[in-house]
């Protein structure tokens, strides 16, 4: 067992459980990226106003698609984690 | 006095800008068809549309596939054993997650901060940081002095560079950043300048 094998399991001792807490980091996180995945489409949709007439399909369907795959993720997060 | 010898004249021509259908990433559009931007009015006509030259992407193309790489070198230098399984691949997934968004982020950047010329006026659409949009214009009867700048082994080799723009408004300096062809850039500006002069 390495040191730092050592020091987890020893944080994990008793009601405090060191991977519980790395989870909740983990959830936090693609949850803020969630928000971030929506703040994309918004932005993609407000730049895509100024000119019109550029081929903004590729980068709508690349947005949505994001965003689709980070709901994905968090979903996973709760499930496997 | 009379002329000696009158040698045949050359006639000078340059070459005259089609119209033409522009590609997704194209950087230097003359004359773009079906385009229109947020404030044009109904008889102004968009003569000139630019954007960075793609070269200037390389450099958070190459940091993209730099950080792609970094799980694979980690996994195979380093041992992760002591995390479990579904740690390490949300970890990974995690990773590539803020990867791609990095790398769409700088995509939006380059494709929508343009500059356009119009018969009219200049303007200057640029997004700063996210939700945040910044556009300038000016008038070209403002406009006092068109100038254009290369320099550097890439944008010599590649013909890119900064059209620097002096106004007589209330913004100083407008700057066409890293575009193809600064100085056909340039002399398009100066001759629709010369062209509103002579409306006046």
């Amino acid at each position: 067992m390495t040191p730092f094998e050592q020091f987890i399991q020893n944080l994990s001792v008793g009601s405090f459980n060191f991977w519980f807490l790395i989870k909740i980091l983990f959830v936090i996180g693609f949850g803020l990226y969630l928000a971030f995945a929506v703040i994309v489409i918004r932005q993609v949709k407000i730049m895509s106003e100024v000119v019109e007439g550029l081929s903004v399909w590729p980068l709508k369907i690349f947005a949505w698609a994001h965003l689709a795959f980070a709901v994905f993720v968090f979903l996973l997060s709760l499930t496997i984690l | 006095m009379p002329d000696i010898f009158v040698g045949p004249q050359k006639e000078t021509k340059t070459t005259p800008l089609k119209k033409k259908p522009f590609g997704f990433l194209s950087a230097f559009i003359p004359h773009p068809a079906n385009l229109r931007y947020e404030f044009q009015e109904k008889d102004e006509k968009i003569v000139l549309f630019l954007r960075r030259h793609f070269f200037t992407n390389i450099g958070w193309i190459m940091a993209t596939f730099c950080l792609a790489l970094t799980p694979i070198f980690a996994f195979s230098f380093f041992s992760f054993d002591f995390i479990p399984l579904s740690y390490r691949f949300l970890g990974v997934l995690g990773w590539y997650m803020v990867v791609f968004a990095y790398a769409f982020e700088r995509f939006l950047s380059w494709f929508f901060n343009v500059n356009i010329v119009t018969d009219r006026r200049i303007i200057d659409v640029n997004f700063p940081s996210i939700l945040y949009k910044d556009i300038s214009e000016a008038k070209l009867d403002n406009i006092q002095d068109v100038s254009s700048k290369t320099g550097g082994f890439a944008r010599s080799f590649l013909n890119y560079g900064d059209v620097l723009i002096q106004t007589a408004g209330t913004l100083p300096e407008l700057t066409f950043e890293a575009i193809p062809l600064p100085d056909k850039a340039a002399e398009i500006i100066n001759d629709l300048i010369a062209e509103e002069e002579g409306e006046l």
